[in-house]
């Protein structure tokens, strides 16, 4: 397992900024109906989507799915028309799940290892919010063992301890110039890790109408390691002391609620609501542990998000024959107030569509596709960094998963 | 036909969303009710580019006028000609020094000449067969002197011509920086002048040449040199925008070394002042020394025994020698005059300023140009800073980023800040889209 994981450590920085930093990417099938699923168990990665429905799981199984992620952006100034661009490193968010629970047993267990939150900005240089962000990429794993239980055979409870490991690598231009009139970078380089917990309740109404309850809770990433290095000319280096940093990155609790209902044998309707609250995510301070730089001991990333919502709606064709069709859309409320949007995370209240297909080739194994789209358009005026303008992003995500059944 | 369905929905808001991402984020360019065709630039050092204390090609190729001209282009503006000098040379000053550049002597970042002299081919080699040049920035130039004809004159005699000018006109015993202007029959034209009929008198601490008198025939008051000069240059129908004066108070050249600079650090430093000053002290003219924070003591041909201590308010020029107070000016012998800016040459200096930019307000406005307020977009700088897309612009000698090393003269940056009010003014009075300049990659002071 040690080995897996650093293999896809590497893979894993992502560029997606659903809800902010949050990724919905934990499930090729969930992505395919609108990433829908709270009370639609599929396959293991509902230990992540809802740890209470897991029990409730037909076969024990094993999940991969990867996601590649492919965007673009473009920052057009309101005041000189002046367009930045920014084009992202391919980055692959994954996932990977396996749940086992003995026939007849009203109990399952298992690990989840994904991909939480993340994003990869990388803009051109010399482009307007140098003095900003030039690049962030946000990474974090988390892995969730769980353990999912089934009081009857209508309610289902489960619960996973959760541990993430994040690293965020920061880097800007330093607003100090060289005699040859390039300006100085700066570098912070963290890597945090917390504990949380994902909680679910699922309740099977009848045959045809089941109801989901989930809590994720807020993940207080502390720095294990921090270093910000700077280049800056050499009269003015005494002021920008290469040193260790710390900060703290408070990660919001979300609560999700859900509801699937089967009209017929063949379809499957999903709708569900989640709220992710970024209350505290208020200023990020990035805290200079030996000497101040330029003259204070902290730099502060002034963020003030508020609570995101998300709306959900996924339907579900299964053939009688081996495939089977989904598609869906969601609506996200960025949780970014109008005023703080920043060039690290440009997010907007957004309309994501989303197509999937699965083709079981056996009884045992199962190829699923999903492809989401996200459009990012929000004009705002930073109150802060003064910052005015229009960004447009796009992103591409492709999925697809591979499970198998024993 | 239900999955069809879904299908075709899935798609169309899909095609729904990505429309409302493509479209384009740009505003539409518009010239408005100007014309911008040929855009003329009239005014000093600050028009001219001049910075570090000297002409130099750098400082031209980031002055106001000419990030304004670029902008211009994209609403039909054409080419603007400066009259540049060599990229390689370390350029002149008034003075004919060098530019200034900072440097680390005895550990600490000062200012200094690139060269032991500046580049006096500047001045001897004429770049007029280069012109007509759109840039009508002359270093030194007052509202005054820019409708004098012959004001390149060397026949003149020295200090009654500017050789700023002799370089860049095809006529120097003739034209005057206005006429050459209109000769190109702008149909757009900046006029950004005043700041020297103040700034003589101020930058030699109310010793050297006087302050423009408001009353007084063309090339002798302001208020008609103004209007002889606006006056010719709508003649025409070129339309434009006049800028006013900012303070002194807001440029670093005045407000680096505080007036009570003289610190001591030793009670033994402050008993032999006390001694040395003792019937001063006891005239109420000089505070008790102490440790701390002292009122330099200075000149003033006012005072019984022609000195006493500086009171707040009262500025020191950021060009008192260095090396002087370390060597007791200030404190056992007084700083003399031509640095010191007291009270009552501050008074002057303000209703000076006060009258000029009342006269250029109303001259704007009964010609219906665009007005430039200068002066309180500096006085925002300085006071609470600019925010430029993530970086703070003040007015603090050399990390503020606005001004260059002479404390008087703008950064690339600040030359920015100043064209994108030009453009906002232009803009609002002409219903224009003239796009801001990119600060993005202009700097303040650049750092060994």
């Amino acid at each position: 397992m040690k080995k897996l994981f650093t293999g896809f450590a590497l893979l894993a920085p992502m560029a997606v900024f659903a809800q902010g930093y949050q990724l919905n990417l934990q499930g090729t099938r969930q992505i395919g109906k609108g990433s829908t699923g709270l009370a639609d168990p599929t396959d293991a990665t509902a230990m992540f989507t809802n740890p209470g429905s897991t029990a409730f799981l037909a076969a024990n199984d094993i999940t991969f799915g990867i996601t590649p992620a492919f965007s673009k952006g473009t920052f057009t100034d309101a005041n000189t028309n002046v367009e930045s661009h920014s084009d992202n490193p391919v980055v692959t968010p994954f996932n990977l799940s396996a749940a086992y629970g003995r026939e007849k047993s009203r109990f399952k267990y298992g690990l989840s290892i994904y991909t939480p939150f993340g994003s990869t900005m990388r803009w051109e240089p010399g482009s307007a919010g140098r003095f900003e962000t030039r690049e962030i990429a946000l990474l974090s794993i988390s892995f969730q063992p769980t353990v999912s239980y089934r009081i009857s055979n209508k309610l289902g409870v489960g619960l996973g301890l959760v541990y993430t490991y994040g690293h965020v690598q920061i880097q800007k231009d330093v607003p100090v110039q060289f005699s040859n009139g390039d300006f100085g970078t700066a570098s912070i380089d963290c890597r945090a890790n917390g504990f949380g917990v994902n909680a679910g309740l699922y309740y099977a109404v009848t045959n045809q109408l089941a109801l989901a309850l989930t809590y994720r809770s807020a993940l207080n990433m502390k720095t294990s390691s921090g270093t910000a290095e700077f280049n800056v000319p050499a009269s003015v280096s005494g002021n920008f002391p290469n040193q260790d940093v710390n900060a703290t990155l408070p990660l919001p609790q979300i609560f999700g609620l859900g509801m699937t209902y089967k009209p017929t044998k063949n379809w499957t309707v999903n709708l569900e609501g989640y709220l992710s609250d970024w209350s505290k995510y208020d200023t990020v301070r990035i805290n200079y542990e030996t000497a101040p730089v330029a003259g204070s001991m902290s730099s502060d990333l002034i963020r003030e998000y508020n609570t995101g919502f998300s709306v959900r709606a996924g339907v579900e064709y299964l053939s009688e024959n081996k495939y089977e069709l989904r598609a869906g859309a969601f609506f996200s409320k960025s949780p970014i107030p109008d005023g703080y949007v920043n060039p690290d995370v440009p997010d907007a209240n957004r309309i994501n569509p989303s197509i999937g297909a699965s083709y079981n080739f056996t009884k045992r194994f199962r190829v699923d596709a999903a492809l989401l789209a996200e459009f990012i358009n929000r004009k705002d005026e930073n109150i802060v960094s003064g910052i005015n303008g229009t960004y447009n992003f796009t992103i591409w995500l492709p999925s697809v998963g591979l499970t198998y059944k024993f | 036909m239900k999955r069809f369905n879904l299908f075709m929905t899935v798609i169309a808001i899909t095609a729904l969303s990505w429309a409302s991402c493509k479209k384009d984020a740009k505003t539409k360019v518009s010239a408005g009710d100007a014309d911008f065709t040929k855009y003329v630039a009239i005014g000093n050092s600050l028009t001219a580019g001049y910075a570090d204390n000297a002409l130099y090609y750098d400082g031209q190729m980031v002055a106001y006028p000419y990030l304004i001209a670029q902008q211009l282009r994209q609403v039909g503006g054409g080419e603007f000609r400066q009259p540049l000098v060599d990229r390689s040379s370390v350029g002149v000053g008034i003075s004919g020094n060098a530019r200034l550049a900072l440097s680390v002597v005895n550990g600490a970042l000062t200012p200094r000449p690139v060269a032991p002299s500046g580049d006096m081919t500047i001045f001897t080699s004429s770049v007029a067969n280069q012109g007509p040049f759109n840039n009508m920035g002359v270093p030194g130039a007052k509202v005054t002197t820019a409708i004098f004809p012959g004001y390149g004159n060397p026949a003149n005699g020295a200090g009654n011509y500017n050789p700023f000018f002799t370089r860049m006109t095809t006529a120097p015993a003739t034209a005057s920086m206005l006429s050459d202007a209109a000769a190109q029959h702008p149909t757009f034209f900046t006029v950004f002048l005043g700041s020297n009929d103040v700034l003589g008198y101020a930058t030699s601490g109310g010793a050297g040449s006087s302050i423009t008198p408001m009353e007084g025939a063309p090339g002798i008051g302001f208020s008609a040199s103004y209007d002889a000069l606006v006056t010719t240059l709508v003649a025409g129908g070129a339309k434009g925008a006049l800028a006013n004066i900012a303070d002194v108070t807001t440029a670093p050249f005045f407000t680096t070394i505080p007036y009570n600079g003289l610190v001591l650090t030793a009670q033994a430093q402050a008993d032999a002042l006390n001694n040395a000053y003792a019937p001063l002290i006891t005239a109420g003219l000089v505070a008790s020394f102490k440790i701390g924070a002292n009122g330099f003591i200075i000149a003033d041909a006012d005072a019984p025994s022609g000195l006493r201590q500086m009171k707040p308010g009262e500025l020191v020029l950021l060009s008192t020698p260095q090396d002087s107070l370390k060597a007791g000016w200030g404190s056992s012998k007084p700083i003399a005059n031509q640095y010191i800016l007291t009270t009552a040459e501050l008074s002057q200096i303000r209703t000076a300023t006060t009258n000029f930019n009342q006269k250029i307000r109303s001259v704007a406005t009964e010609k219906g140009l665009a007005y430039v307020d200068v002066a309180s977009f500096l006085q925002h700088v300085k006071t609470v800073g600019v925010e430029v897309n993530g970086r703070k612009i003040g007015t603090t000698f050399v990390t503020g980023g606005a001004f260059s090393l002479d404390g008087i003269h703008l950064t690339p940056i600040g030359n920015v800040l100043l064209a994108n009010e030009f453009i906002k003014a232009i803009n609002t009075k002409y219903n224009a889209f003239v796009p801001l300049v990119d600060a993005s990659g202009y700097g303040g002071v650049k750092f060994p």
